[in-house]
């Protein structure tokens, strides 16, 4: 909006500007014209002199118009290229973005777990349908906050499917005050450290990896794990920065990140439901 | 037969050798190996298999680092779920996959056509094939978590200009002006960067395609650098690698 009206304050300006200086230079030199034209028209110098203002003032408009309308036209062309470029780019982040939720690693190793269920234990198969339908589903949901106990349950059913596929190997332990399941998280903010840890670990039966999620008295609620690095460290996922920058636009907080004592744990804030405006969770 | 399997989901194994067995009641499953580290040990006991089906990714990394320490000159299957790049590398070279969930029929296909060749199944220089993909696949860093008094703080790649060596470590330089120290050195920095977006001038400099300004060429073939942000010393390319540094600063395909 504030952009427009300066636009239009703009053009106007040069407009009246470039017609203002045309006048001048046509006053300033008429004199000149007169002397050079007179013998042929036979007007005093008072009525040329008007007739030379009128006269270079239609002229002035009419190639400013000119040239305002030419630069109109190729501005157009330029402003058309320009959104084309972005709309492919637009369908580009579109499309990136989606295939990151979709996660074809997730996907194509639990529709693997699941071949291997069915037919052998037809009970654990169908509890392995159910996880996994929660887990798409709350991933597509694209509301900005959503409630503790929400979020934990959310991570509960992708544990479970982590589980039956890694077996002992893996552990996760909670330690959720209950005071706090009202409180507020960004969703999928907790299973992407759950995630990032059973990604960047090594489970094994020889050495199985414990996850641990805790609430704290400031209002907070931290994932732990030990470190035990995976041998080609391919630490490509930008959940991490993703998620710093949201808290941070969001709440205008930060996470703690820290690595101490072989020790790797991110903090969030949890969010008072009160402290904000927010009209959908 | 002798079959081996490298699988670190116990289903996705079970499911595995189930199939298996029902396309040929003969086959002897070895053992199944779960981590890289147990899987160099069981092949520098035990006599080859005849036929080895491998998972990519392990519970300890990727499968492929297996093949540094270990001579495998026999037929292998890899399977995985989903991974872009070496399945065309994987095609070109005619080193046989499975897609995750296994399919039978494909199962079937892959024993016939191994049956059929036998031991000429596999290429004869795998080790160097993998190798190769193997450095395709590793995904470089998109952030580094940064010490910050007794914090982390991930800080993307794309804000780092450039980063000098500091004795046995390097600092990073960003483009807002904020410099943060490492505590590993410029050329473990380097392994972890996109070699499109990064370049090493010399010993002391890596520096991002981005933060280039323009370059200097001297009558002496060398070559100065200048970037879009202040450095405190000129940085200086030998007359040796100015070459590479054109043939990088120039390269197309870097969108």
């Amino acid at each position: 909006m504030i952009k427009k009206a300066q636009g239009k304050r703009y053009i106007y300006q040069t407009f009246l500007g470039t017609i203002l200086l045309c006048l001048l230079i046509s006053s300033l030199t008429s004199r000149l014209q007169w002397g050079i034209l007179e013998p042929k028209m036979g007007l005093n110098f008072g009525e040329f002199a008007v007739l030379n203002m009128v006269k270079d003032l239609i002229l002035s408009i009419i190639v400013i118009t000119i040239t305002y309308i030419l630069y109109l036209y190729t501005k157009r062309e330029q402003t058309i290229i320009t959104n084309h470029n972005l709309i492919q780019e637009n369908i580009r982040i579109k499309y990136e973005s989606l295939k990151n939720q979709l996660d074809p690693h997730f996907l194509f190793n639990s529709l693997n777990t699941l071949s291997g269920l069915v037919g052998m234990d037809d009970e654990k198969a169908q509890d392995y349908i159910d996880n996994l339908s929660s887990v798409f589903r709350y991933t597509l949901h694209s509301k900005n906050v959503c409630k503790l106990e929400k979020e934990l349950a959310y991570v509960d059913a992708y544990f479970s499917l982590m589980k039956i596929r890694y077996g002992d190997n893996l552990e996760l332990i909670c330690n959720i005050e209950p005071e706090y399941y009202d409180y507020l998280v960004i969703p999928v903010s907790i299973q992407l450290l759950v995630e990032n840890a059973i990604k960047h670990n090594i489970i094994s039966n020889s050495d199985p990896l414990q996850i641990t999620i805790e609430t704290s008295a400031d209002a907070s609620v931290t994932v732990k794990n030990p470190i035990r690095p995976k041998i080609n460290k391919s630490i490509g996922g930008v959940g991490l920065v993703n998620l710093t920058e949201r808290y941070s636009i969001l709440f205008g907080k930060t996470i703690e990140i820290k690595e101490q004592n072989g020790e790797f744990s991110v903090m969030i804030p949890l969010i008072e439901r009160s402290s904000q405006k927010i009209l959908n969770f | 037969m002798k079959i081996l399997i490298i699988e670190d989901e116990v289903i996705a194994a079970q499911n595995l050798m189930r199939m298996l067995r029902e396309i040929r009641s003969d086959f002897e499953i070895l053992t199944v190996l779960q981590t890289i580290k147990d899987s160099v040990e069981w092949f520098n006991n035990h006599p080859e298999p005849e036929l080895l089906f491998m998972d990519i990714h392990l519970a300890d990394g990727s499968s492929f680092s297996i093949f540094d320490k270990v001579e495998i000159e026999y037929p292998i299957i890899f399977t995985t779920a989903y991974d872009e790049y070496s399945l065309s590398a994987f095609e070109v070279n005619g080193i046989d996959y499975l897609l995750k969930p296994i399919n039978r029929t494909r199962l079937t296909k892959a024993i016939s056509k191994f049956e059929r060749f036998g031991k000429k199944y596999n290429t004869d220089n795998l080790r160097d094939i993998i190798e190769s993909i193997a450095v395709k696949e590793n995904r470089y860093r998109s952030h580094f978590l940064i010490p910050h008094r007794d914090k982390l703080i991930p800080l993307p790649v794309q804000n780092i200009a450039y980063a000098c060596a500091e004795m046995k470590t390097a600092r990073i330089f960003t483009f807002d002006g904020q410099d943060y120290p490492l505590d590993f050195s410029l050329e473990e920095l380097m392994k972890n960067l996109d070699k499109e977006a990064f370049f090493r001038a010399n010993r002391q400099y890596i520096i991002s395609r981005h933060a280039i300004k323009d370059f200097t060429i001297w009558f002496s073939g060398k070559l100065t650098v200048n970037l879009t942000i202040p450095v405190s010393e000129k940085i200086l390319v030998s007359k040796a690698r100015v070459p590479e540094f054109k043939a990088w600063f120039t390269r197309i395909n870097y969108l």
